[in-house]
C-alpha cells in the first residue's frame, strides 16, 4: 500500500547551521509514530516541516502523493487542512470562546454552516468530557482542559494525520493522564499520528513504530518493544539510560 | 554585511524622496510672466480671491455676522471696490500673515491685501501695487510707562515685542540699538505680554495701535518719532500679473482721489468692531458661543476623519513593515521615519501649499490629509508593536488549521493586537485632537482659529484661551473615558 506521508531527502538549515539532512521516512494510514530524541535534536523542527510551518531547505514531503514543499500558497492551505497539529503550549485562540476556537476553521476554511460546525464541535467536546466549557474563554481553562480542546480543534477539521509536539510537557503532572488517554482513544480509532514526546511508557504502549532522532538523522526506526529492549545505536542507549 | 547594504540603500531612498519633494515643489513657483493673462483669468472665473490675515483691526478682523463670523475691515472694503470695478465677485481667504506671500506664489490667492508694506525682500517674490493708505509707526505702552518712554530712543536696552514678518519688526530691529526683540505671530499675544510686563512696548501701525489701545484700558499709544517710518500699505500680486495689477491701480487711483479709504472704508469697518466694555468677560464669551461651537465642529470633523484614515493607513503600513517583501518593507520604513522626523506643522503647510501647486485642495481637506498621514505613521508603529506582542503560536495554530495568512491576521492576530494596544490608540486619539489645532495656520476654522478670531474681535486676550482650554479638556477627557469603557467591553475579543 502507498504510504500516506512520504518524506524524501528532507534537509533543514538555519543559516549555516544544519539541523538535519537527507531524512527519508514513511507513515502509513492508521500508524502511530513516536518521535524520540534528546533535547535540541531537531524533533520540533522536523515536525514543523511536515506541515510547512517551517520551510525545509530541501527535500520533499508527499501527502497522498502531493508534494507540499513545491506547492503554491493556495495548494498549501488546502493540503494543511488534512494535517492537524497540537502544540506544547496549546495555542488556543485567546480572543475566541472554546466553541469558536473549534468552529473557526471548519466555517472559514471548509465552508461549513455555523450550525453544522457547532453541532459537530459539541459532539467532539462530549467525547473529551468538556461540553460544559463550550462558551468560556481559554484563559479560564486548566492546562489539561486546554490541551484536550486543542486536540478537539484539530479533530474538527477531520484531518488525515495529527502532529503532536510534546503535548503534555507543559502540564502539571496530575493533568498528563487525561490528555494521554484522549490520545490513546484516538490511536484505538486508527487515527494516524506523529507524536514527539518524553512520555516513554506512553510511547511504548501506543506506538506502532519509534523513530529515534539525533545528530541530524533519524538513527533508528523500530517497533517499540525492540527499541526499548534492544536499542542499536550508542546514542539511543545513552538516551534511554537517561530517561529511565 | 547584507544588512549593512540594505541599510545604506534605505538611507539613499530616503534622501532621494526628500530631494524629489524639494525639486518637485520648488520648480512651479518660478514659472512667471511668460504671458500675462492674469486679468483675463479672473474675469473668466468670475471671482477674485483676496488673501488676508484677519487679526489686524481696523484693516482686517473677524466680527460677528448673524450668529456666525465673517471677515471685516477697511482692506476688505478696498477688495470689494476692486472686485466691483473688475465686474467679479470677491472671495476672502484668511490665514496667518506669514503664509500670505506663499499663498500668493502658489496661486492660492490672486492678491494679498493685509496692511502690507513693500520691502525689498518681498518685492523679490511678488509685485506691489500703488500705495492705497499711509500710516505711521506708533508705540503701544502701558500707561504706567508714560513718563519713561517718549520716543523710540527710550527703548534702548529694553525688551520689546513685535509681530513676526511685519515691517515694524524690521524697523525696530534695524533702527534701535541694544534692544531685546521678541517676535510673536499674533498681536493679541503681544498685547498680553505687554500687559503682564514681559515686554515694554509694541511697535505697531498707527491705525492698528489705535484700535487696540481703545479696547484695552491701561494701554496708551505714542508716536514713535522714528525717521523714515512712514508706512505705505500696498496690494501684493503674483509676480508678472501686470494686467491685474494695472486694473487694481485704477481703482486705487479713484480711492485716493477722494480719500475714500479714510473717509469711507475705515468707518464702514469700524461699525463691526464690537464694543464689549460694559459686559463681564463671561457674558462676552457667551455671546461668542457660535464661534466656539463652529470651532468644536471643525475640530471634531478633522479628528474623526483623520482617526479613521489614520488607522487604515496605520494598518496598511504596519503590515507592510512586517512584510517579508523588501520593497514594501522599505517603503513603509521610509514613510514612518520621514513623517516622524518632520514637524506636523510643516507637514500641514507642505500639503496645503506644496500639494496646492499641483491640485487645488481646500484648507480643511489639506488639514485632514496632513493629519491623517501624520497619525498613520504613529498608528503604524503602535499596531506593529501590538502585532509583535501576540505570540507566534497564535498564528501558527491558525495556519496549521488551514487558515490563510490573511485570515489568521484578520480573525486571530489583529483582534488580539487591538485589544493590547487599545490604551495606546486612545492616547494617539487624544494627541490627534490636540494637534488638530495646528490646522489653524492654514486657516481651517477649528477651535484654535476661532479663539484667535474671538481675541481679535473682543480684544480679550486670556478669556478665549481659557474657554478653548476647557473645551479641549472636556473633549479629550470624554474620549478617554469612552475608550476606557470600551476597553472593558473588548477585554474578551470581538466575535467578528
Ligand atoms: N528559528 C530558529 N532559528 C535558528 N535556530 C533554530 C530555530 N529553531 C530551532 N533552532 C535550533 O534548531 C535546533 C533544534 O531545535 P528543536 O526545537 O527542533 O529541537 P527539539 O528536538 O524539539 O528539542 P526539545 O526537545 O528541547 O524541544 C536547536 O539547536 C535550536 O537551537
Ligand atoms: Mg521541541
Amino acid at each position: 500500500m502507498e504510504p500516506m506521508i512520504k518524506i524524501e531527502k528532507l534537509t533543514k538549515k538555519f543559516k549555516n547551521n544544519t539541523i538535519f539532512s537527507d531524512i527519508n521516512a514513511e507513515v502509513h494510514k492508521g500508524e502511530v509514530i513516536s518521535l524520540l530524541g534528546p533535547s535540541g535534536a531537531g524533533k520540533s523542527t522536523f515536525l514543523r516541516c511536515i506541515n510547512m510551518l517551517g520551510e525545509p531547505t530541501s527535500g520533499k514531503i508527499l501527502l497522498d502523493g502531493k508534494d507540499l514543499v513545491s506547492s503554491s500558497e493556495k495548494e498549501l492551505i488546502q493540503l494543511r487542512t488534512h494535517i492537524g497539529m497540537v502544540f506544547q503550549s496549546f495555542n488556543l485562540f485567546e480572543n475566541k470562546t472554546v466553541i469558536d476556537n473549534i468552529t473557526l476553521a471548519p466555517i472559514k476554511v471548509k465552508g461549513m454552516s455555523k450550525e453544522g460546525a457547532e453541532e459537530k464541535a459539541h459532539e467532539l467536546l462530549k467525547t473529551v468530557g468538556l461540553d460544559d466549557k463550550a462558551n468560556v474563554y481559554p484563559d479560564s481553562l486548566s492546562g489539561g482542559q486546554a490541551q484536550r480542546i486543542a486536540i478537539v480543534r484539530a479533530l474538527a477539521m477531520d484531518p488525515e494525520v495529527i502532529l503532536f509536539d510534546e503535548p503534555t510537557s507543559a502540564l502539571d503532572p496530575e493533568k498528563v493522564g487525561e490528555v494521554l488517554s484522549v490520545m490513546q482513544d484516538l490511536a484505538k480509532k486508527d487515527m494516524t499520528m506523529i507524536i514527539v514526546t518524553h512520555e516513554m511508557e506512553f510511547a511504548k504502549n501506543v506506538s506502532d513504530e519509534i523513530w529515534f532522532m539525533d545528530e541530524g538523522k533519524i538513527q533508528e526506526k523500530q517497533a517499540p518493544k525492540d527499541f526499548f529492549e534492544n536499542p542499536k545505536t550508542p546514542n539511543a542507549q545513552r538516551f534511554l539510560s537517561k530517561m529511565i | 554585511m547584507k544588512n549593512k547594504m540594505k541599510h545604506s540603500v534605505l538611507i539613499t531612498m530616503l534622501l532621494m524622496i526628500a530631494t524629489l519633494f524639494v525639486t518637485a515643489f520648488t520648480v512651479p513657483s518660478v514659472q512667471a510672466s511668460a504671458s500675462d493673462n492674469s486679468l483675463q483669468q479672473i474675469k473668466q472665473k468670475g471671482y477674485i480671491v483676496m488673501g488676508t490675515a484677519p487679526d489686524y483691526p481696523p484693516y482686517e478682523f473677524i466680527g460677528k455676522d448673524n450668529g456666525g463670523s465673517k471677515v471685516y475691515g477697511a482692506d476688505i472694503e478696498l477688495g470689494k471696490a476692486i472686485a466691483k470695478d473688475l465686474g467679479v465677485k470677491l472671495k476672502v481667504k484668511s490665514m496667518g500673515f506669514d503664509s500670505l506671500l506663499v499663498a500668493l506664489q502658489t496661486k492660492k490667492v490672486d492678491m494679498v491685501i493685509a496692511g502690507m508694506n513693500e520691502t525689498p525682500e518681498r518685492a523679490k517674490s511678488v509685485d506691489f501695487s500703488k500705495t492705497y493708505y499711509s500710516s505711521g509707526l506708533s508705540l503701544v505702552l502701558n500707561t504706567s510707562d508714560d513718563k519713561k518712554i517718549k520716543s523710540y530712543k527710550d527703548l534702548q536696552g529694553k525688551t520689546i515685542g513685535a509681530q513676526i514678518g511685519s515691517v515694524q519688526y524690521d524697523a525696530v530691529k534695524k533702527g534701535i540699538k541694544n534692544i531685546n526683540l521678541k517676535g510673536m505671530e499674533n498681536i493679541n499675544d503681544l498685547i498680553l505680554a505687554l500687559k503682564s510686563g514681559k515686554i515694554a512696548a509694541i511697535p505697531l501701525d498707527t491705525a492698528v495701535a489705535q484700535a487696540y489701545a481703545a479696547h484695552n484700558p491701561g494701554l496708551k499709544i505714542i508716536d514713535a518719532k522714528m525717521p523714515g517710518q512712514e508706512s505705505s500699505n500696498k496690494i501684493a500680486f503674483f509676480k508678472g500679473a501686470t494686467s491685474l495689477e494695472n486694473a487694481a491701480n485704477k481703482t486705487i487711483d479713484k480711492v485716493n482721489k477722494d480719500n475714500l479709504y479714510t473717509k469711507k472704508f475705515v468707518p464702514a469697518a469700524a461699525k463691526h468692531i464690537t464694543n464689549n466694555k460694559s459686559q463681564s468677560q463671561f457674558e462676552t464669551m457667551w455671546q461668542y458661543k457660535n464661534f466656539f461651537i463652529s470651532g468644536i465642529e471643525y475640530t471634531m470633523i478633522i479628528s474623526v476623519v483623520s482617526v479613521f484614515f489614520g488607522i487604515i493607513l496605520g494598518i496598511i503600513f504596519a503590515l507592510m513593515r512586517l512584510s517579508h517583501n523588501w520593497l514594501l518593507h522599505s517603503i513603509s520604513v521610509c514613510y514612518i521615519e520621514f513623517i516622524r522626523g518632520t514637524p506636523q506643522l510643516v507637514q500641514i503647510m507642505f500639503i496645503y501649499f506644496g500639494l496646492g501647486t499641483i491640485v487645488n485642495v481646500p484648507a480643511l481637506t489639506s488639514g485632514i490629509i496632513a493629519i491623517s498621514i501624520n497619525s498613520g505613521a504613529y498608528v503604524a508603529e503602535i499596531i506593529r508593536g501590538g502585532i509583535n506582542s501576540i505570540s507566534d503560536g497564535q498564528s501558527e495554530a491558525a495556519l496549521s488549521l488551514g487558515l490563510s495568512k490573511k485570515q489568521s491576521m484578520q480573525y486571530i492576530v489583529l483582534p488580539q493586537a487591538f485589544k493590547n494596544i487599545w490604551p495606546a490608540l486612545g492616547n494617539e486619539l487624544v494627541t490627534l485632537i490636540k494637534d488638530s489645532s495646528l490646522a489653524s495656520v492654514i486657516g481651517v476654522g477649528e477651535l484654535m482659529y476661532q479663539m484667535r478670531a474671538v481675541q481679535a474681535d473682543t480684544y480679550l486676550g486670556v478669556a478665549p484661551i481659557a474657554v478653548i482650554m476647557v473645551i479641549y479638556f472636556v473633549i479629550t477627557f470624554t474620549i478617554s473615558r469612552i475608550m476606557k469603557h470600551l476597553e472593558g467591553k473588548i477585554s474578551h475579543g470581538t466575535n467578528d
